[in-house]
């Protein structure tokens, strides 16, 4: 028996694909879960996920109530985590979401109903995507074990051997269990649903700016994943100030993005503008932007 | 001053009064020790609020006065310690109480007890041992001769020189009172010399430019610094190169900082050579080993860095009670401690430093890297409030250094491949303190302690400056009083640059100089963040 909260049509029909992972996130990993749910969502595909923090809140972060697509959120305990809350309800009202639970509403939170609840989401979906998990003893994720129990397909996000998130995909990915997807576009190929094509938007990439000498060698040096300002100064102390302030002119133009202290190149689909224009990009992933 | 009276024909009455003083907190108080010798049964009490060490001193007294040849009066004996209002203790009345008695039964001539004072603890073989807190002490007695232990003489000759006695044992002061011998001379000086720096230098530091930068600027701020990172990344390390940049204690402070360790019986000889205390107690210290405490008003470890560095490791592990304990003086740089029948106020103007993991595990700078339960983390990190970490001006999160730096070449070569220049020394960065520091002098004071309208007048801002705290402040990551905090450490990066005017880039740096508090904050948010 299932309880449910919202409309039980956003469950029935369709390809449903479910994307899990970790808790502990790294930005880049959230960033792609996203994009990945958005996209899924744009072609048509109902996203399947679990509501819990990290990987799987970003998948369904789609922006409560204009976003398009169909969601089904298989939770352990109605109305845990309390924030998790409003999206229930949100997208709850609008008729295209649907929150699943084993148990009656008000049970206490308890681990394993966590764990328990994957068995579900993975009879739900025709293929489930891991994004990123820590564990490389693959049959430790619940999610994993209850995938191969019952035959459905998994895929997985390989990610940079040392990046401690990636550890349990790539493993998956090397064992054989999961097949290896970059983005919305591999999943759409795998369910053989939607054109591929559309859904490759989210993957335009930065124009390359024009910019001065000094301000073009510090973009150069930064990626999607951020990085401690000495590091980009390089050695010695005479130049933290003066990267410092450069990344903050960099910032200003809309091209580095400040997280905690580190830096890293600003995505125009994740990040609202520093002028809160919004530039191109999906008004579903601005929206996202927002709600974090 | 001895008075000797027949009231009655068959009853005689001796009073002797001797200065002594003893300790409440960091501050000596004078007292009057007053011996009454009357007829009667043998008996010795002790009155004007004894503690038990004061009480013990009966025994220790007539064992040394028998030790030492002389008699102990067979009549009623009582010792007044006044003001009889106030809590006494400490064992350093035996040698004023030994020679008030002497006096009241006639073996001294009374009026050679004039202009002296007497501090000093006695064996039961006579001699004068050493007590803690001679310099406040002896500051009590000021216009009087101090007779004191001869261990101490060093340390209360560095406050008082010209003014103090030293003496060996009671056997001394009988020569000199009653036969009139030289005082004895003052046993050689064992102070030794300023020994090489205990802390390390700032050369074996590698990699962690921003956390050494913090640290410079630190110390040429006075700001509070806080050290974010994980296990092994170097904090410690770095936290302990800061007295190493501290300028040298002036004399005046020296000599503040000389009587509050004399008040805690620790060895005086860094703090008389200048340099500045650096107190690391273990974070498992209680709140009032942290503040002071205790029946005799102990200064604790935040009076014990006055003047100096103060620093907790492990912040985020030590008790709730003493952190938060730590506010009140981080503000005002005193202590008021208050008990049932004393108080005392006791000087706290230290800087603090603290090193603290960004979660339980450590990994959690790095997104991603972290392995603990979302809840632990936002538990651990709201550990510290926001109260207390709004105190740092300067924190900064760590990561591991490059292994390349930390395999390069010994010290004055280049590391492995010629990879950057050779980590500065401490000597070469305490330059640049000292200069900057004197720029913050002709101010008046430390730019720890500017605030907003000083501020302005201080730290005139350029255009390009102002543009970019207000971007930050419109973007919602800086509230106004983290914007004074900002332009005061910014001063400094400007101090240290010799700028007159705030740049931009001195802004700039400032601002990543305090984004380990962004990182904190994140931690201890709603779980999971995302929602």
């Amino acid at each position: 028996m299932l309880f449910a909260a919202g409309s039980l049509a956003a469950a029935e029909g369709g390809v449903q694909v479910a994307i899990t992972g970790t808790r502990a996130s790294s930005g880049a990993g959230e960033e792609l879960a996203a994009a990945m749910g958005a996209d899924l969502r744009a072609a048509g595909v109902t996203v399947v996920s679990g509501l819990a923090p990290g990987i799987e809140a970003a998948a369904q972060r789609g922006g409560p109530t204009g976003a398009p697509g169909r969601d089904v959120a298989v939770v352990g305990v109605l109305a845990h985590p309390a924030a998790g809350r409003r999206w229930q309800q949100q997208r709850a009202a609008t008729g295209r979401g649907v929150v699943l639970c084993e148990l009656p509403p008000g049970g206490p939170a308890a681990r394993w109903r966590f764990a328990a609840r994957q068995r579900i989401l993975v009879g739900l979906a025709d293929l489930v995507v891991v994004v990123e998990s820590h564990d490389p003893a693959v049959e430790n994720l619940p999610a994993v074990a209850a995938a191969r129990r019952r035959g459905v397909p998994l895929a997985a996000v390989p990610g940079p051997q040392r990046a401690a998130a990636s550890a349990g995909t790539n493993a998956l990915v090397a064992a054989g269990h999961a097949h290896a997807v970059r983005d919305a576009g591999d999943v759409l190929a795998l369910v053989g649903a939607g054109p591929a094509s559309r859904a490759r938007t989210s993957r335009s990439g930065t124009p390359a700016p024009v910019l001065p000498p000094e301000l073009a060698r510090i973009f150069a040096r930064l990626g999607p994943a951020p990085v401690p300002l000495d590091e980009l100064a390089g050695p010695g102390e005479a130049a933290l100030g003066r990267t410092a302030l450069l990344l903050h002119r960099l910032a200003a133009l809309g091209l580095a993005v400040d997280e905690h202290g580190w830096w890293r190149r600003r995505e125009p689909g994740r990040d609202r503008h520093p002028s809160g224009r919004q530039t191109a990009g999906r008004v579903v992933a601005t929206a996202a932007g927002r709600l974090r | 001053m001895l008075r000797a009276a027949a009231t009655d024909s068959l009853e005689v009455v001796v009073l002797a009064r001797v200065d002594a003083a003893h300790l409440v907190g960091v501050d000596g108080h004078l007292v009057v020790v007053e011996v009454h010798v009357a007829n009667g049964l043998p008996s010795f009490t002790v009155v004007g609020l004894p503690d038990a060490a004061v009480r013990e001193s009966r025994d220790r007294v007539r064992a040394a006065l028998v030790s030492s040849g002389l008699r102990w009066p067979q009549r009623r004996v009582t010792v007044n310690l006044a003001p009889s209002g106030e809590r006494k203790g400490g064992p350093g009345l035996d040698l004023p109480i030994a020679v008030a008695l002497l006096a009241a039964h006639g073996d001294l001539p009374a009026g050679r007890l004039e202009g002296l004072g007497f501090i000093g603890e006695l064996g039961l073989d006579g001699s004068v041992r050493p007590v803690p807190g001679t310099i406040p002490l002896v500051r009590s007695l000021a216009g009087r001769t101090a007779v004191v232990p001869a261990a101490s003489f060093d340390e209360a000759a560095a406050v008082a020189p010209g003014q103090v006695r030293p003496v060996a044992s009671l056997s001394d002061v009988v020569a000199v009172l009653r036969e009139g011998a030289a005082w004895p001379a003052a046993p050689r000086s064992r102070r030794r010399p300023a020994a090489a720096l205990p802390t390390g230098d700032l050369r074996d530091v590698r990699g962690q430019h921003l956390g050494r930068r913090a640290v410079e600027v630190a110390a040429a701020g006075g700001h509070h610094l806080l050290l974010v990172g994980p296990p092994g990344c170097g904090k410690t390390m770095l936290a302990t190169r800061l007295p190493g940049l501290l300028p040298a204690l002036g004399e005046d402070q020296m000599r503040e900082v000389a009587a509050i360790w004399s008040a805690a019986g620790l060895p005086l000889g860094d703090v008389l050579a200048g340099r500045p205390p650096f107190r690391a107690p273990h974070h498992s210290v209680t709140a009032s080993a942290l503040i002071g405490g205790g029946g005799q008003l102990r200064p604790g470890e935040v009076t014990l860095a006055h003047g100096g560095v103060l620093f907790l490791d492990e912040l985020a592990e030590v008790p709730a009670g003493s952190l938060e304990a730590l506010r009140e003086p981080l503000e005002s740089g005193q202590v008021r401690l208050v008990r049932a029948g004393t108080a005392a106020t006791l000087p706290a103007r230290f800087q603090l430093v603290a090193a603290t993991n960004p979660c339980p595990c450590g990994e959690g700078t790095v997104r991603g890297a972290c392995r603990c339960a979302d809840h632990g983390r936002a538990r651990y990190a709201r550990r510290l409030s926001a109260a207390l970490l709004d105190r740092f001006d300067l924190a900064v999160v760590l990561a591991r250094p490059d292994p390349s730096e930390l395999v390069g070449g010994p010290p004055g070569q280049t590391g492995r491949g010629g990879r950057g220049p050779i980590p500065e020394p401490t000597a070469c960065v305490a330059e640049r303190v000292a200069a900057a520091r004197r720029r913050a002098d002709r101010r008046g004071r430390l730019n720890a302690h500017l605030d907003g309208p000083a501020l302005d007048q201080v730290a005139p801002l350029s255009a390009g400056a102002s543009e970019l705290l207000l971007r930050r402040v419109r973007g919602g990551r800086l509230s106004g009083r983290a914007v004074a905090r900002v332009r005061a450490v910014a001063r400094t990066i400007a101090d240290l640059a010799g700028a007159v005017e705030v740049d931009e880039e001195h802004v700039a740096e400032a601002l990543a100089l305090r984004s380990g508090r962004e990182v904190l904050a994140a931690a201890a948010g709603p779980a999971g963040g995302g929602w």
